[in-house]
């Protein structure tokens, strides 16, 4: 469905300064990179933030745009980089307890919370797998990347990604079969 | 650290062709499930994108603040915004578009503050990973707990590891300088980075840990504490019972984690527990009268049994019992004699 988009032709405009063809680009990924830095950083606005510096350093680097390479992928891998610089260099700054306290008591998971719907049940169960396999799982399923993309994005290979998602859908699979096997039937 | 995503469009796409080619290494049901859940996905309620219009105002502000080919270095953090100085009209424009990212940030500190559950079925053994990279192996029937990142709050850094754990899972802990704790119902294990097994049970009223690596501090009630190293167990009993804990003792770490794979293995427990544990493992129910529990305590290891048959066949051989399938499961009562 993405892959209608002119990336290349784009690319190609950018390095010659086309703002035009930058608007269009930024229009057409802002909102999926918005919500993609969202979840790792936590934060609507932080992440807006995050998103802006990476399509400057997209314009202010546009000579360099190779239109062979996916202009897409790219986006994803310098917002992706700038929200886990981000997430690291907030924990150096953060106030550090002297922890002379125990651990804080977690409240344990309630056996009888019924979960509204299966919308909920499936964002926890996906907020539940490891990180790269949501990762690679939310760039697939819901930005529509190609495993190509996603490898560039996440700086892995592309067998690594198809693992990712083959380990997410079967984890996503046995929560299913255990609570609700009847969204299964097919 | 991470937030449930969600298409901006419910979407019908198909598997990408390199997955779909993966999947066919499936069995075809398999595959037909793993379809589904994919399928399933593209229904999830979109969340509303964000402004466009407001952003790229900004963003082509910023533009023209940058020379053509100068690099700028724009700032990261969230209190800096931006290479140029907002005017007034800019500012209050902010103030608006921030009202609402103010409530997002809102909902989403709270759903911060849940901690993520982790829970293994019937006959599961489930083997998750944490966020400092550590990994937890849950039994059946397991569920274990944590804050997102381990961090009592968001973007606070982590002090410690801590998870909670009901039931029996094994640790592989990676090396870092926050301790890794377990807390169970009545006892704490604490670690630098190391590989240990732990039950916890709260109707077995004790935990029980075993070293499989490395060296790990176990503390309880009426400030019990001891170490164990490689090779050693101990059991934590419920507080007010005397003594709180047994010493250090050897125990068979291959017999505590032969659960992992596939042996099924108990060491002086109760009868009801050995059918709690039979239970959980094969997803059966076992009915017994509670007479028979005064019966002791049952020492048991099989390292591959084939079902829970198998086992329930040992165990009744021994111990002058006998057992009749039922609808659910099993019912167990004294043989005659």
């Amino acid at each position: 469905m993405d892959a209608a988009e002119p990336y290349a032709s784009w690319s190609r405009r950018i390095a010659a300064s086309d703002e035009a063809a930058f608007e269009a680009l930024f229009r057409h990924l802002h909102p999926p990179l918005v919500r993609f830095a969202a979840g790792l950083v936590g934060s609507e606005a932080e992440a807006d933030d995050l998103v802006q510096d990476a399509f400057l350093r997209i314009w202010t680097r546009r000579e360099q745009l190779d239109p062979q390479r996916s202009l897409r992928a790219l986006l994803y891998r310098s917002v992706r980089n700038l929200a886990y610089n981000a997430i690291r260099d907030r924990t150096t700054h953060a106030e550090k307890h002297t922890d002379m306290m125990p651990p804080p008591a977690l409240p344990m998971p309630d056996a009888a919370t019924e979960a509204a719907s299966l919308d909920e049940r499936l964002r926890r169960w996906m907020a539940e797998l490891p990180d790269r396999q949501c990762e690679a799982l939310t760039l697939s399923r819901f930005d529509g990347l190609s495993h190509d993309e996603i490898a560039a994005a996440m700086e892995i290979s592309a067998r690594t990604v198809n693992n990712h998602l083959v380990a997410a859908l079967k984890t996503l699979r046995t929560r299913i079969l255990t609570y609700e096997p009847g969204y299964l039937d097919h | 650290m991470r937030r449930p995503l969600s298409p901006l469009m419910p979407d019908r796409s198909p598997l990408p062709p390199d997955l779909s080619a993966a999947l066919d290494a499936e069995a075809p049901e398999t595959r037909a499930d793993l379809e589904q859940v994919w399928t399933l996905l593209g229904t999830l309620e979109s969340d509303a994108p964000s402004e466009s219009d407001r952003a790229w105002e900004r963003l082509a502000a910023q533009m023209k603040a940058v020379a053509p080919g100068a690099v700028s270095s724009p700032t990261r953090r969230a209190s800096d915004r931006g290479a140029i100085a907002p005017t007034r009209t800019t500012r209050r424009r902010r103030a608006l578009a921030y009202a609402l990212p103010l409530v997002i940030i809102a909902v989403v500190g709270a759903w911060w503050m849940q901690p993520v559950h982790l829970t293994a079925g019937a006959g599961e053994v489930l083997s998750v990973s944490l966020p400092d990279g550590s990994t937890a192996t849950l039994n059946s029937g397991a569920t274990l707990a944590h804050r997102r990142g381990f961090a009592r709050l968001p973007f606070l850094a982590a002090e410690t590891r801590a998870v909670r754990l009901e039931g029996e899972a094994f640790f592989d802990v990676e090396s870092d300088e926050r301790p890794f704790i377990v807390e169970t119902f009545n006892a704490q294990v604490t670690v630098l980075g190391t590989a240990f097994n732990v039950r916890a049970h709260p109707n077995e009223a004790e935990t029980r840990v075993a070293v499989s690596e490395g060296r790990v501090r176990v503390t309880g009630p009426d400030d019990f504490a001891t170490e164990l190293t490689i090779g050693q167990g101990i059991s934590v009993g419920a507080a007010a019972t005397s003594p709180p804990a047994s010493s250090p003792e050897p125990v068979e770490v291959e017999q505590a984690t032969a659960w992992r794979t596939g042996g099924f293995a108990v060491r002086d427990l109760p009868l009801r527990a050995v059918f709690d544990e039979l239970e959980r493992r094969y997803g059966v129910e076992i009915t017994a009268p509670t007479r028979l529990e005064a019966d002791g305590d049952v020492t048991l290891y099989l390292s591959a049994p084939s079902s829970a048959e198998e086992i329930l066949n040992d165990l009744c051989t021994a111990r002058g019992l006998t057992y009749r399938a039922t609808s659910r499961g099993f019912a167990v009562s004294r043989a005659a004699r």
